[in-house]
This record gives structure tokens, C-alpha cells and sequence, in this order.
């Protein structure tokens, strides 16, 4: 949840940060970390992402969720930037420190924001990845009360108990949109989550706490 | 050349009907005020591409779009404006006439479709 002066408030962003830590609770992620208001700065989104993969288990799950405005700028995609404290982080940076979680490492980003699925193009790890953002790469969105995708996105996630298949997800979120904010629901490894959508693969105790929610 | 979105604002001065020709599928959304400026809402369902007649409450509507689109107020008063940067500034003081609500972003590059209205 990023805040800039140069930025409205972000209405959602709250809204969106407690429905992702119920969807994590939901999808059997134990340890969630949140960083809002203040707290939203690049360098700690990049210290939680590096503190997530150090302590994530071989098969560990990482949820990463952004909720608040994105600067599109001139640049290619991966220039974008998340708006946050003190400044923007680039899509880049961000997919940079996604890549050096651990190979085995499964990734789950959603993206409530403008230009929502542009991270998908900036991805350069070799990790399994979904994403789910609320509009597409060129795509803004319009600020309201809660985020229509996030709040579809909590109750599939619950009335499925994380078992639903991501066709299933991506037609539930596409469902009722319009053409110039539709949401997106991407995945490089439809084979490894082929069966339950966002949700992270069945753990033991000893490694339940090995994934992170960076809101 | 891209198509970015057309922001259009609807403020109905009194109850009024208008007819809708849009090229997309549209969401119109109705403005409400909270202390951080304007917030949109769903308000009813989507609009498939052609003829829509819609009848308006007083108040403040929105939608964008990314197709030519023609507005008929078939009876009440409807100003509208429409622009293709709502995104970038922050809110002002509200103003008679709001602004399109923010969105998470700045704008989009491309070429924006037109509105006219009758």
C-alpha cells in the first residue's frame, strides 16, 4: 500500500490489504507481512522480499500483493513504477528480487493497481508465477471503495477453499467487466497449478510459515 | 495508433433520460463524495455496445471508453464534460462539475475516441 504526495489517496488500498491477508489465511500462508501507510517504502517492499526468501522452504509459496497507484511514464514496461513512500519502485526491481527466490519457489503476485498486469512482462525469474491484477498491462483503474477484482478474488478464493482452477478464477474475474478495465489472470506454469488456483500447495507445519504477504 | 481511454462525466441536474451509443462494453459508474474527493460506483449493468436508454437520477455519473460514443438527452438536463487525463492530478476542492474520479495511475499514451452529444 504505497502513498505518494503527488497521489490521491489510494481508497482501496486498506480494503484490498485485509482481504489479501484472508485470502493468504484462506490459501494456508501462516506468516503475512503487511506494510502500509508510512511503512510502504521500496526499500523495505525489498527487504521483505529478500527476508521472505530467505526463510522460504524448498516448494514455498511467496504471496506478493500491491495496492495503490502505478506511474506508467514514457519507458519500456519495466520502468514502471510502483508508487510508494519516498518514491517509486520500478516493475523491474521488483521482478529482479523475485528472481533470486529460491528456483523452487512458487509466486503469487496481485496487482491492484493501474497498469496492473504490466508485471507480468517485467517477470525474468524462472520461478512458477501467477498473477492476478485488476486490469491490464495498458489499462487503468478507476479509484472506488474496494477493488471489484479483490473482492470476487476473496470470494472465490473462500467459497472454493483455494481449490478452484484458475480458468474458473480468470472467468469469474472477467465476468461483468469492461472492455477498457478488464482484469487479467496470468500463469507461467499452468501444469503446476492446474488444480488449485491461488493457493499454495499443501505444506507440513515445519515449513507453513515459509511464505510471506507483502502488501 | 492505440486507442487510450475517453473519461466522460455525466452531471444530471434533475432526472433525466439520455440514450447511450457506445462502441464497448461500458461501465457506468455513480459519483459519490467522500472527504478524499470523488469515488465511483457500479451503478447498474454494463452497457453492450449500441443503444442504451438509461434513466438518470440527479447526480454525478462516469464512465470511460475506448470507442466513439454519442450521448441524447431525451428529456431533464445532463451537462457533460470529458477528457482523457483524470488520472494525473489530485483531487481539487469539489467542484460543481467534478472531475472524472481518480484512477491508480497516470495516463496511458494513445489516441482517445470522440463523444458528442445532442
Amino acid at each position: 500500500m504505497g502513498i505518494h504526495n503527488r497521489w490521491p489517496p489510494s481508497l482501496t488500498s486498506r480494503d484490498t490489504a485485509r482481504r489479501a491477508e484472508r485470502i493468504c489465511a484462506q490459501a494456508g500462508i501462516a506468516e503475512q507481512r503487511t506494510l502500509a501507510g508510512e511503512q510502504a517504502t521500496a526499500d523495505a517492499v525489498l527487504e521483505a522480499l529478500r527476508d521472505a526468501g530467505a526463510v522460504l522452504a524448498d516448494g514455498g509459496v511467496l504471496v506478493l500483493t500491491f495496492s495503490g497507484h502505478t506511474e506508467r511514464g514514457n519507458g519500456p514496461i519495466g520502468t514502471a513504477r510502483w508508487c510508494l513512500v519516498q518514491g517509486g519502485l520500478e516493475l523491474s526491481r521488483i521482478a529482479h528480487h523475485l528472481a533470486l527466490l529460491p528456483r523452487s519457489a512458487s509466486v503469487v503476485v496481485i496487482s491492484d493497481t493501474c497498469y496492473a498486469a504490466a508485471i507480468i512482462r517485467a517477470l525474468v525469474g524462472t520461478q512458477a508465477v501467477i498473477v492476478v491484477a485488476g486490469c491490464g498491462e495498458e489499462e487503468t483503474m478507476v479509484i472506488r471503495a474496494r477493488s471489484e477484482f479483490v473482492v470476487r478474488l476473496e470470494d472465490f478464493v473462500c467459497s472454493t477453499r483455494a481449490s478452484g482452477s484458475l480458468e474458473q478464477l480468470r472467468e469469474l474475474l472477467e465476468a461483468d467487466t469492461p472492455d477498457c478495465e478488464r482484469p487479467v489472470v496470468w500463469t507461467n506454469a499452468a501444469h503446476r497449478w492446474s488444480a488449485p488456483a491461488l493457493a499454495v500447495p499443501r505444506r507440513t507445519e515445519d515449513d507453513a510459515s515459509s511464505a510471506a504477504d507483502v502488501a | 495508433m492505440k486507442k487510450k481511454p475517453l473519461q466522460v462525466v455525466l452531471h444530471a441536474r434533475e432526472p433525466s433520460l439520455v440514450e447511450f451509443t457506445v462502441g464497448d462494453r461500458v461501465q457506468l459508474d455513480r459519483l459519490t463524495l467522500s472527504p478524499h474527493g470523488y469515488v465511483a460506483e457500479r451503478h447498474g449493468k454494463l452497457l453492450e455496445p449500441g443503444v442504451t436508454t438509461l434513466a438518470l437520477a440527479e447526480g454525478q455519473y462516469f464512465f470511460k471508453t475506448l470507442a466513439d460514443t454519442h450521448l441524447r438527452v431525451i428529456c431533464g438536463g445532463v451537462e457533460t464534460s470529458a477528457s482523457t487525463n483524470g488520472t494525473k492530478n489530485p483531487f481539487p476542492d469539489p467542484p460543481a462539475q467534478p472531475p472524472p474520479p481518480g484512477g491508480l495511475g497516470d495516463e496511458p499514451e494513445g489516441e482517445p475516441p470522440q463523444l458528442t452529444v445532442q
